[in-house]
C-alpha cells in the first residue's frame, strides 16, 4: 500500500520532474560528445604530439564537469523545494527522514537511468553528425570512432555527479520541517558598515587587474585575472546597488513613491545572490567563449587565406648560410632572407629586435606592392621591455632541437604566415635595403630564413635531417591549424551550449520554485487594491532584473577583459567583429525569448491570482 | 442607510474532473441581505458553506455567477478591473487569517502601502500611520519586520493597514484563526473599537461563537444559503450562549 502511495505521489509530480529529466538527458548527451572529443585529443596527442589541443580538450571536459556539478546541485535543491510539500506530507504520515531520502534516491535512480538511455541514444546521433563534419574537414576516420569506452565513461561521469549531488543534499532530510522554503527577511540593514568598503575593494581589484596585466602578461595571470574580474563585478554590483539603494532610501519621497518596485527588486536581489553570481559567471564565460569562437573562426579563415601564400616550406638556420650551402645539401629553389639581430644600446647581451630588408619583406609577404616610406617599422618594442613575442622569437631562433617543436611551429605560423603585418607584434624591424646592407656587413650573428617551394622529387626526410633549427611545411601546418581550430570551434560551441542550458535551467527552476510565492504576493497586492497592470509591471521588472542584470554586467566586464587581452596578448577579437556581433545579437535574442516565456508564464497567472 | 445590498447572489464553480465530465459546485445560492452602514455583522457556518466566497464577492475579488452586489447603491458587476481595484483601495479594508504582511517591508511600510498605492501625500500618510499605530499599540514595532512580531501584533498591524486608507467597510476573514485566546480577544477588541469609535462597517467571517458574539448581527450560512439571521439585542454573554445553542443544532 505504501509503495502504491509513493508511486502515486511520484506520478503526480512527474510534471515537475520532467524539467529535471530533460536537463539530465542533455547533460548525458554533452558528456557523451565530450568523451568523443577527449578520445580524439588522446589520439591526436599520440599521433602528432599536439599537446596544447589535448590540454585544451581536457580543460574543456573539466569545465563541463564542474559546471554540470554546480548547476545539477542547484537544480536538485530547487526540485527539493518543489517537492517540499510532498515530503512534509509523507513525514506527517509517519515516514522516517531516512525513508524519505531513500524515496528521493529511488526517484532519481529511475530518472537518471532513463536519462542515461535517452542521452546516450541522442548523443550517438550528435556524435555521428560531428564525425561527418570532421571527416569532411580532413580528419582521418580511424580517430573518429566511438567505442564502448565513450558510453561507459559518459554514463560513469553522470552517475558520479548525481551521486555527489544526492549525497550532498542528504542533510535536507535531517532538518526538522524542511525549512528550505521559508522566506528570509531582508538583510540590508545589518550590512550598514560594509557596503562602501566592499564597493571600494571591488573597484580596487579591477584597477589592480589592469595594472597587473599592463606590466606582466601571462596565461596564468590572465586566468587569475578572469576569476578576480568575476569576483570584483559581483562585489561592485551587490555592494554598489545596496549602497546606492540605501542612499536613495534617505530621499523619502522617491523611496515611498517606488516602495514596491525598489523594495521587491532589492529583496529578490538579496534572496538570489548565489543564483545571480552563477548566472553572472556563466554569462561572462559565454561572452568570453563568443570571443574565442570568433577568434578560432578567424584562424580558420586565415588558414584558408594562407593557402595562396607562394612558399611551401619555411626553414630557419642559426648559421650564416647562403643558397649554395642549401643547394649542396640537395635542396633547391629557396629564397633566403637574412635576419639581423638588433641590439639595444644599453644591453648587448641579447638582441631586442630582429631586422630584415625591405626586399626580404616583399619576399616574405609574397606581395608585389611597394611600401610607403624609407624605413618601415612593423614593430617597435618598448625600451627594455621583454614581452611574450620577443621571448618566443628568441626561442625560435636560438633553441635547436626544441622539445616543444609544436609551439615553435605555431609561433612561426603566427609570424610568417599570418600576423607579420600585425602592428602589435613587437620584434621585427624592416630596414631599407641600403641600411640593411650597411648593418649586414658589420654583423656576424645573423639568422637565415629560407622560403621555398616543394619540388616534385622533394625528400622531406633528408631535408629534416639537415642542419636547420626549424622546418615548417605549409600544407602540414595549415592542415594542423585547420584541424585544431575546427575541433576548438566545435568545442567552444558545445561549451557555449552547455552554459546556456545550465543558465536557462537554473533560472527556470528558480522561477518555477518561486511561482507560488509570486502568485500569493500578487493575490495580496490585488486585495490591497493594486491593479493587474501595476502588479504585472512589478513582476516584469523583477524578471527582467534577474535575467538582464547579469547579462549587462557580464557584457561590460567581458568587454573590459577583451580590451585587456587585445592590448596585452596581441589577440584581435575584433578581427571578425561581424561574426562576434552576430553571436552577440543571437544570444541576446535567445535571452529575450527566454525572458518573454518566463514573464508570460508568471504574469498570465496574475489575472487569476 | 444600507452600505451593501446583496440581491439574489449566486456563485457556482465548474470543475473538469475528467474528459467530458464537469462537476458544478454551488458555493452561494440565491443570497439576499443588507448591511447597514456602521454595523458589525458576523458570518458563521461550517467549512465549505460559502463564507469566504461571499467575502471575496463583496471585496470584488471574484465575480458572481448571478445576482448583484450593490455598494452604496452601485452594482459591483458593472465596474471594470481598474474600478474594482480602486473600490478595494478606497472603500474596503481587508484583514486576513494569515495577516498578509509583506516580509520584505517594515511594519510601517506595510501600513503605508494602501495609502501609497492611492498616491496620498507623504505627510498625511505618516500622520495616519502614527495615529493607528498608537491607537492599536504597535508604535514601538513600526521599524521591525513582520517576522520579528508575534501573531497578535502582526494581526494588529494588519488591522492598522486595513484602516489606513480610511475605508468604509472592513472585511475580516477568520482574523483570529491563527491566534491564541488572549491575542484573539485583543484583535476582536480592536475590531469592535473600529466599529464603535471610528464608525466603520465590519463584516467578519469566523468559526468562533465567542468572537461572533461581539457582532450586532450574525448570519448563519449553510450550503450557500442563509439558514438563520440572529440580531444581537442582549448582553454579550447571553448572545454567546444563544449562538452556541444554534450552532450545536446546526
Amino acid at each position: 500500500m505504501l509503495l502504491k502511495i509513493l508511486f502515486k505521489n511520484f506520478r503526480s509530480s512527474l510534471k515537475d520532474y520532467l524539467l529535471f529529466f530533460i536537463h539530465q538527458s542533455l547533460m548525458v548527451v554533452i558528456f557523451f560528445v565530450m568523451t568523443f572529443f577527449y578520445r580524439i585529443a588522446f589520439k591526436v596527442r599520440e599521433m602528432d604530439n599536439v599537446s596544447s589541443l589535448a590540454s585544451f580538450i581536457y580543460a574543456a571536459v573539466a569545465i563541463v564537469v564542474i559546471i554540470t556539478l554546480v548547476s545539477t546541485n542547484m537544480n536538485l535543491r530547487n526540485y527539493l523545494m518543489i517537492r517540499n510539500k510532498d515530503y512534509n506530507f509523507l513525514a506527517i504520515l509517519g515516514i522516517r527522514p531516512q525513508m524519505l531520502y531513500l524515496i528521493l534516491c529511488v526517484e532519481f535512480a529511475m530518472g537518471s537511468l532513463l536519462a542515461i538511455l535517452v542521452g546516450l541514444l541522442s548523443g550517438s546521433f550528435c556524435v555521428l553528425g560531428i564525425a561527418n563534419l570532421l571527416t569532411k574537414a580532413g580528419f582521418q576516420n580511424d580517430i573518429l570512432l566511438v567505442s564502448i569506452w565513450n558510453y561507459l565513461n559518459s554514463s560513469f561521469i553522470f552517475i558520479v555527479i548525481i551521486v555527489i549531488c544526492i549525497a550532498g543534499n542528504g542533510k535536507y532530510f535531517s532538518r526538522s520541517g524542511n525549512k528550505e522554503n521559508s522566506e528570509s527577511t531582508i538583510e540590508w540593514e545589518s550590512y550598514k558598515a560594509y557596503d562602501l568598503p566592499f564597493l571600494l575593494i571591488g573597484c580596487l581589484i579591477v584597477m589592480g587587474i589592469l595594472v597587473n596585466l599592463w606590466f606582466y602578461y601571462s596565461v596564468l595571470n590572465s586566468l587569475i585575472s578572469m576569476v578576480l574580474l568575476v569576483g570584483s563585478a559581483c562585489l561592485i554590483v551587490f555592494s554598489g546597488s545596496r549602497f546606492i539603494f540605501k542612499k536613495m532610501r534617505k530621499n523619502k519621497k522617491w523611496y515611498y513613491q517606488n516602495l514596491l518596485t525598489s523594495n521587491r527588486m532589492m529583496y529578490q536581489f538579496n534572496k538570489n545572490k548565489k543564483l545571480l553570481f552563477t548566472i553572472f559567471s556563466l554569462n561572462f564565460l559565454i561572452f568570453y567563449l563568443m570571443g574565442s569562437i570568433t577568434s578560432s573562426y578567424g584562424a580558420l579563415i586565415n588558414a584558408e587565406d594562407q593557402e595562396s601564400y607562394p612558399y611551401d616550406v619555411v626553414a630557419i638556420s642559426e648559421l650564416k648560410m647562403d643558397e649554395n650551402v642549401i643547394n649542396e645539401s640537395g635542396i633547391t629553389a629557396f629564397e633566403t632572407i637574412l635576419i639581423l639581430p638588433v641590439y639595444d644600446s644599453s644591453d648587448n647581451s641579447e638582441p631586442h629586435y630582429w631586422g630584415i630588408s625591405l626586399n626580404s619583406y616583399y619576399k616574405l609577404m609574397g606581395k608585389e606592392e611597394a611600401l610607403a616610406g624609407k624605413e618601415i617599422i612593423l614593430i617597435s618594442q618598448q625600451e627594455g621591455a621583454q614581452n611574450n613575442a620577443t621571448t618566443a622569437m628568441k626561442r625560435v631562433l636560438t633553441i635547436a632541437g626544441s622539445s616543444s617543436n609544436y609551439q615553435i611551429q605555431k609561433y612561426f605560423q603566427e609570424i610568417i604566415f599570418g600576423k607579420i603585418s600585425n602592428k602589435n607584434l613587437n620584434n621585427i624591424i624592416v630596414f631599407s635595403d641600403e641600411e640593411f646592407q650597411q648593418k649586414y656587413s658589420d654583423s656576424n650573428n645573423e639568422m637565415t630564413l629560407f622560403l621555398g617551394e616543394i619540388p616534385m622529387n622533394f625528400d622531406k626526410t633528408a631535408f629534416d635531417q639537415s642542419n636547420l633549427l626549424v622546418t615548417v611545411y605549409k600544407q602540414d601546418l595549415l592542415q594542423q591549424i585547420k584541424n585544431e581550430n575546427q575541433i576548438m570551434f566545435l568545442i567552444f560551441i558545445l561549451l557555449g551550449l552547455i552554459m546556456m542550458i545550465q543558465l536557462g535551467s537554473s533560472l527556470y527552476f528558480r522561477f518555477f520554485t518561486d511561482r507560488n510565492q509570486f502568485l500569493a504576493d500578487a493575490r495580496f497586492l490585488k486585495q490591497l487594491g493594486m491593479t493587474d497592470k501595476g502588479i504585472k509591471k512589478i513582476y516584469t521588472k523583477e524578471t527582467a532584473m534577474l535575467i538582464f542584470l547579469p547579462i549587462v554586467t557580464s557584457f561590460l566586464w567581458s568587454g573590459f577583459f577583451f580590451c585587456a587581452e587585445m592590448k596585452f596578448q596581441n589577440v584581435d577579437f575584433l578581427e571578425n567583429s561581424g561574426l562576434f556581433m552576430a553571436f552577440g545579437i543571437s544570444y541576446f535574442l535567445i535571452e529575450l525569448a527566454f525572458y518573454k516565456i518566463l514573464e508570460r508564464q508568471l504574469v498570465s497567472h496574475v489575472s487569476y491570482g | 442607510m444600507d452600505i451593501l445590498q446583496i440581491c439574489s447572489l449566486k456563485k457556482k464553480y465548474r470543475k473538469k474532473i475528467s474528459k467530458g465530465t464537469v462537476v458544478e459546485t454551488v458555493a452561494i445560492d440565491d443570497l439576499n441581505f443588507k448591511i447597514e452602514s456602521g454595523s458589525f455583522i458576523s458570518i458563521m457556518g461550517k467549512s465549505g458553506c460559502g463564507k469566504t466566497t461571499l467575502l471575496k464577492l463583496i471585496g470584488g475579488l471574484d465575480t458572481p455567477t448571478e445576482g448583484e452586489i450593490l455598494y452604496k447603491g452601485k452594482p459591483l458587476t458593472k465596474l471594470s478591473h481598474d474600478q474594482l481595484a480602486q473600490y478595494r483601495r478606497e472603500q474596503i479594508g481587508f484583514v486576513f487569517q494569515d495577516y498578509n504582511l509583506m516580509d520584505s517591508l517594515t511594519i510601517k511600510e506595510n501600513i503605508m502601502l494602501p495609502m501609497l498605492l492611492d498616491n496620498k501625500k507623504l505627510k498625511e500618510i505618516e500622520e495616519s500611520v502614527m495615529y493607528y499605530a498608537q491607537r492599536f499599540g504597535i508604535r514601538k514595532h513600526l521599524n521591525k519586520y513582520p517576522g520579528e512580531l508575534s501573531g497578535g501584533e502582526q494581526q494588529r498591524a494588519s488591522i492598522c493597514r486595513a484602516l489606513s486608507n480610511n475605508p468604509k467597510l472592513i472585511l475580516a476573514d477568520e482574523p483570529t484563526g491563527n491566534l491564541d485566546s488572549q491575542s484573539s480577544k485583543e484583535v476582536v477588541r480592536c475590531l469592535k473599537e473600529m466599529n464603535q469609535e471610528l464608525g466603520k462597517t465590519v463584516a467578519l467571517v469566523t468559526h468562533d461563537p465567542y468572537i461572533a458574539s461581539f457582532a450586532d448581527e450574525v448570519i448563519l450560512l449553510k450550503d450557500g444559503i442563509i439558514e438563520r439571521c440572529l440580531v444581537n439585542h442582549m448582553e454579550k454573554d447571553q448572545f454567546f450562549k444563544i449562538l452556541t445553542k444554534h450552532l450545536n443544532a446546526f
